[in-house]
């Protein structure tokens, strides 16, 4: 059994929330406002983190799929579990669209978007195969290396005479409504409400009883980073152009200009970016992979991952026709429709199927 | 084993089966260094480009080839700048490459008629950059581009140069648009103009010159600043960078001029709002050395001292006045961001009473102005031989 | 036995009243202890003890031949092996027993300093191609009985003699037992050189890097063994194999550990950073400038363009080019008999220099690129890996040439993923970086100071952890 170490799991957890956030900017709707929108959410989510958390100890060393049948039995748990896999599978073609929407306009113009994504599910494909303790190891240094990246850049942005103070005041300036949309139902399921996905690896982590303390770090530190870079979107462009940008992070870093050298990083942001996506597309795909392969109760990986490929291909290159449907897919109906009742509404009802079912069978066993 | 080191081979070998989309060798881009806007014959949009000529360009340059021009324009026009740049990249033997454009000039007439719908191509198509400076010009844009370079190679390098030292107002896309679109505040740009190198000679070279600004209500040009109000603007900005200042001694003083350079300025714009009024003040703040003094004045003396102060605070009064006058009377427009202040001062007050009717309401606002220099030195003239009798 | 061999020798002798004979490999035995231990005293003891005469063979061995190492036998079998690896064998007439006097002697190269890797501070000795010289290198450096040395012979008909040592305690006994079970199941005809066994214990007989290290250095063993790793000595070969290897290996010289760390500290960054240049540098400037024209600073942009004007080439082919004549021309440099050698450098720098742009065939900035990188391979210490980093260059150059810097970027992960699976007896290749183990990045980004360093690599084992005193940080009493 290949197991993964707690700063291991610090580091998935991290690449993880960072993933697609990074890409699409998060909470942009509230504005100026939006990086207080993403420490609300934070906070917010660290409350979800910490349901799935207590979900994991009562079901120890069982992943996300097997709660449901371990608590509702066979007939009503199995069909609940396999939504799962497919969520998983959604999401990874969705990250492989969000790929395909970046790549073509910030480095590659002319390259046909088949070839981009066909090449990175390949490298993907790689990674999974070499298995979660590869994984756990490449995000393991490439996680302080984005990090870093992200702060020098944030620092270069700062001398690069862009920042202007003025364009985050006053805060909260509309009001706490606006903040409020940000935040449900697209803030905390984004990003943080995700983190039910990482319960597919938490059973694996050599230390157990360290999750809780390690994802809710992770957390925060991701939190941070987003805020930040937020902060920095606001800083630089103000409302209105924030607003109307697809790639804030991205447009964001385009403005560095020190001394007519230090110019016109983006291209080296937007890999960045596509290493977090990566990263990311890498973890839902082990998670899709490992939950069937639970599910069907398969000795080997093996025969599962190359038609999870080809059904995340086909995903990622059909879901969408253009970016802004994409983006409005991903922002108003995606969350709403698909995250709050699967990571929200069903973890939920299991924790209280489970904490009664606890509560009976302590009676019973007086 | 042998599987996996098949995927890599097969990694490796993929991109050599296809064929290499969107590779565009250095020396089949036309590098664009300069965009110039101006309107056209019917409603049309003429696009200027000035492009490099790299074989113009390097060391052996001008060696036996007839034309030298390091740079050439070439403009089309087209109902959208896509349909002109499409037209000029029918002209050119190389891609037409926006990445390296750092400069857009964009002419009188089109500015008067909104710039919005040009600028929306900037923020939408790849290449060109939200950083690269926005410039206007009185009468067409395109003459700007074709003035001749003398210092360095391109006239563009030489505008992008001299907003580096700090003329001009050093106005990005980036925050024109912001500008543009932010409640509360309006644009403005420097305006570009060609100016002849020699003074009283006619048949002098022309260079551009960046002095006086563009202002804009919304996203059409309202009217021209001077230098003078231009460098007041930035003052009411709090975004001066450097300049100079000088004022006449009346004569019951003794005459003379008094010169200073700017070392550091900032302004406080403070605003008093209230349901039925708002009153601004405008706290600013200099500080100057002083360079020339043609006056009788002792600058070694501190009396002398506090009334060349008092002068100074006069001036630069007078000064952000005339540009307050001239943007909040003639022009009506808030280039300076009031709105704005007025909105971080009482966010509330400012959605449900101003928001909607702030350009009736600015141009009748009351603006106080405070103005505080000090001087933080004289030159060097104080050991001059002038003065050399005296104690120090 | 020995027909059709010219040189063997047999050397009929009395001694005393007995007929005898020695056997020997002309060009093995030392002739002059031959003449002053064995031949004198074998001939001079019929006079000295004629009456006593001799009853055994182990009478000679006690008294009579003066050579220390002296062993015998009765098999048939071990005499040919003895006489075959030098030994002299004297047989004496109607006794069962052959007496084994090793006088061995052959012409061996000085103990002279190691080309490979050459060092500006630290000891010149290197390795040579014989294993007793080899062995004392090592020894002297230790003495203590816990460094073990276990000697083993492979291969079928060279019969090459092996030695693997360690220091027992530090060394995990799992990993010697791996490495005696590795070469125990080695079995071919012969063993020319280190390279065969290394390439015969590999963990992953497909790896483009090198699982297993090596060193002409006894200095670097023996830092190598206190670590806690596993050295095989090989017969015949200046080269001494280093198990396990790790990635980071590759920074690490002997010398860092010589100078002060600060020095070594920076000079290791450095080396980083010309890693990365000789892996991706050319690949970067294909990538930049046939994609993402971009990101250069327009006065950059502009010379490029100046200087790129005449060439015929694409970027991607005039890389590959230029890179394929580079290392051409440094294969030359190192194959070439020494007097020929300068002449190739000369003309090549011409070729590939000055000519070549002035030709208009390649641009003056890309042989900017290829000399950097072509410097910057010469930086990596290790000799095999700097190699390997050479190969992965071309495939990161046609990524490059086809998918910008989206292909070197993803060129560069499958790399990393492809690293990451790697281990080198059962130590994972990316170690200790990942998995990572903080105590020990110590030794890998810089180089701490040695009073800082006071536990030993655990990723090699965890025997024995402490190296240094606690608190040994010098400095003036107090």
């Amino acid at each position: 059994m290949e197991r993964i170490s707690v700063y291991q799991l610090f580091t998935i957890t991290v690449f993880f929330q960072l993933g697609s956030s990074v890409i699409f900017g998060f909470a942009s709707s509230a504005g100026r406002d939006a990086w207080l929108a993403i420490l609300i959410s934070t906070a917010l989510g660290i409350m979800l983190i910490l349901m799935y958390i207590a979900l994991m100890k009562m079901n120890p060393s069982l992943t996300v799929v097997e709660w449901f049948p371990a608590q509702l039995g066979k007939w009503i748990g199995m069909p609940i579990a396999w939504l799962y896999p497919l969520l998983f599978l959604y999401v990874a073609g969705r990250i492989l669209a969000d790929v395909k929407s970046i790549i073509p306009v910030t480095i590659l113009p002319q390259t046909p978007s088949w070839f981009i994504v066909l090449s990175l599910l390949l490298v993907v494909l790689y990674g999974v195969s070499s298995g979660i303790e590869v994984i756990a190891r490449l995000t393991e240094y490439l996680l302080p290396m984005v990090l870093i990246i992200f702060m020098i850049e944030v620092i270069l942005l700062f001398f690069s005479d862009v920042v202007n103070i003025n364009y985050i005041l006053p805060v909260v300036g509309q009001g706490w409504g606006k903040i409020w949309t940000a935040v449900w139902p697209t803030g905390i399921t984004q990003t943080f409400a995700e983190t039910l996905t990482l319960a597919m690896i938490w059973p694996l982590v050599k230390e157990t009883e360290k999750v809780m303390k390690v994802t809710i770090i992770a957390a925060i530190v991701s939190g941070i980073t987003i805020a930040i870079l937020s902060l920095m979107q606001s800083l630089v462009f103000g409302e209105s152009i924030l607003e109307r940008t697809l790639f804030p992070v991205y447009t964001l870093m385009q403005q560095i200009s020190i001394a007519d050298f230090l110019d016109n990083l983006d291209a080296i942001v937007s890999l960045v970016m596509v290493l977090t996506a990566f990263a990311k597309l890498t973890l839902y795909f082990f998670a899709a992979v490992r939950s069937m392969q639970l599910l069907l109760n398969l000795s080997s990986s093996r025969y599962l991952i190359l038609p999870v490929a080809i059904i995340t291909y086909m995903l990622g290159m059909t879901m969408s026709t253009n970016l802004s449907e994409h983006i409005y897919v991903g922002i108003h109906i995606f969350p709403l429709h698909l995250w709050v009742p699967l990571l929200i509404v069903l973890p939920f009802l299991l924790l209280v199927v489970t904490v009664i079912r606890r509560i009976f069978t302590k009676v019973s066993s007086k | 084993m042998k599987r996996k080191c098949r995927l890599i081979l097969l990694i490796v070998m993929i991109p050599l089966l296809t064929s290499c989309w969107g590779r565009t060798e250095v020396i089949d881009i036309a590098l664009v260094t300069g965009i110039a806007i101006d309107k056209g014959e019917n409603k049309n949009i003429l696009l200027s480009l000035q492009i490099a000529v790299p074989k113009n360009l390097g060391p052996q340059a001008g060696k036996g080839s007839g034309g030298s021009e390091t740079t050439i324009v070439v403009s089309e026009e087209g109902q959208d700048i896509m349909e002109a740049y499409r037209q000029i990249q029918l002209k050119l033997s190389r891609e037409v490459f926006f990445g390296q454009s750092n400069v857009l000039i964009i002419g009188e007439e089109l500015a008067t008629e909104g710039v919005s719908s040009v600028l929306d191509f900037f923020t939408r198509f790849r290449q060109p950059q939200l950083g690269s400076t926005i410039l206007f010009a009185k009468g067409k844009a395109n003459d700007k581009l074709n003035l001749k370079p003398q210092i360095e190679s391109m006239t563009t390098e030489e505008i992008r140069e001299q907003e580096k030292r700090g003329a001009g107002l050093e106005v990005k896309v980036r925050d024109f648009l912001t500008r543009m679109l932010a409640d509360g505040d309006e644009p403005f740009a420097s305006e570009v103009s060609s100016e002849p190198l020699e003074k009283e000679n006619n048949s002098s070279d022309m260079v551009p010159s960046l002095n006086g600004a563009a202002i804009f209500k919304g996203d059409k040009l309202v009217g021209w600043m001077d230098d003078k109000e231009s460098r007041g603007l930035l003052w009411m900005r709090d975004e001066f960078v450097s300049g100079a200042i000088s004022l006449t001694v009346p004569g019951n003083e003794g005459g003379g001029q008094i010169g200073a350079e700017i070392l550091q300025v900032s302004s406080k714009i403070k605003p008093t709002v209230s349901k039925d009024n708002v009153k601004i003040k405008v706290d600013s703040y200099g500080e100057v050395e002083i360079f020339e003094n043609s006056s009788t004045f002792d600058l070694n003396d501190p009396e002398n001292i506090q009334k060349v102060k008092k002068m100074f605070e006069d001036e630069v009064k007078e000064r952000l006045e005339l540009t307050v006058n001239k943007a909040q009377k003639e022009l009506q427009s808030d280039v300076f961001g009031i709105g704005h202040a007025v909105y971080r001062s009482n966010p509330k007050l400012w959605n449900d009473m101003y928001k909607s009717k702030w350009a009736e309401v600015f141009p009748e606002i009351e603006i106080v102005i405070a103005t505080e220099i000090k001087i933080k030195g004289t030159g060097f003239t104080n050991q001059s031989i002038i003065f050399s009798n005296q104690k120090d | 036995m020995f027909e059709k061999s010219s040189d063997i020798v047999y050397r009929e002798l009395h001694i005393g009243n007995k007929k005898g004979m020695l056997i020997f490999l002309d060009g093995l035995v030392n002739q002059q202890l031959m003449d002053s231990d064995v031949l004198k005293p074998l001939l001079n003891w019929d006079e000295q003890e004629l009456n006593a005469g001799i009853t055994s063979i182990k009478q000679l061995l006690e008294r009579v031949v003066t050579t220390a190492d002296v062993t015998s036998s009765q098999k048939l079998q071990d005499v040919t092996d003895h006489i075959l690896s030098g030994n002299t064998v004297l047989l004496i007439d109607k006794m069962p027993d052959a007496l084994f006097i090793s006088i061995k002697g052959w012409e061996k190269r000085a103990i002279e300093q190691p080309e490979s890797e050459v060092v500006v501070r630290g000891p010149r000795d290197g390795f040579t191609e014989n294993l007793r010289t080899n062995t004392s290198l090592i020894r002297r450096r230790l003495k203590t009985p816990r460094l073990k040395m276990e000697q083993k012979k492979v291969g079928r008909l060279s019969k090459t003699d092996l030695v693997i040592t360690y220091i027992e305690g530090i060394a995990e006994d799992s990993l010697v037992q791996e490495i005696h079970e590795r070469i125990d199941r080695i079995d071919i005809d012969a063993i020319l050189e280190s390279g065969y066994i290394e390439e015969l214990i590999d963990d992953n007989p497909f790896s483009v890097f090198p699982l297993v290290g090596h060193t002409e250095r006894p200095d670097k063993v023996v830092g190598s063994l206190l670590e806690g790793s596993v050295g095989i000595i090989i017969d015949n070969t200046p080269f001494c194999l280093i198990a396990p290897q790790t990635f980071f290996q590759l920074i690490q010289s002997p010398e860092d550990y010589y100078q002060r760390y600060i020095t070594s500290s920076f000079i290791r960054m450095l080396r980083y950073l010309f890693l990365i240049i000789s892996l991706l540098l050319p690949s970067l400037y294909v990538a930049v400038t046939t994609f993402h024209q971009e990101m250069l600073p327009t006065s950059l942009l502009l010379s490029l363009a100046v200087a790129r004007e005449a060439t015929p080439f694409p970027a991607l082919i005039e890389a590959l080019i230029m890179e394929v004549a580079f290392e051409g021309l440094r294969e030359a440099g190192v194959r070439l008999p020494r007097a020929v050698g300068s002449a190739v450098s000369i003309v090549g720098a011409l070729v590939i220099g000055q000519a070549a742009v002035d030709a208009g065939i390649v641009s003056s900035p890309m042989v900017i690129i290829v000399a950097t990188t072509g410097i910057a391979s010469f930086i990596i210490p290790g000799y095999e890996q700097a190699n390997t980093i050479r190969i992965l260059r071309f495939p990161m150059m046609f990524l490059a040439g086809f998918m910008g810097l989206y292909g070197v970027f993803l060129g560069v992960i499958t790399l990393q993923i492809y690293i990451l699976r790697l281990r080198s007896f059962g130590v994972p290749y990316f170690s200790p970086v990942a998995p990572l183990d903080t105590t020990n990045l110590k030794d890998i980004f810089v180089r701490a100071p040695w009073w800082a360093m006071n536990k030993r690599p655990g990723y090699l084992g965890k025997n024995k952890a402490n190296r240094i005193k606690h608190n040994s940080r010098p400095g003036p009493n107090q």
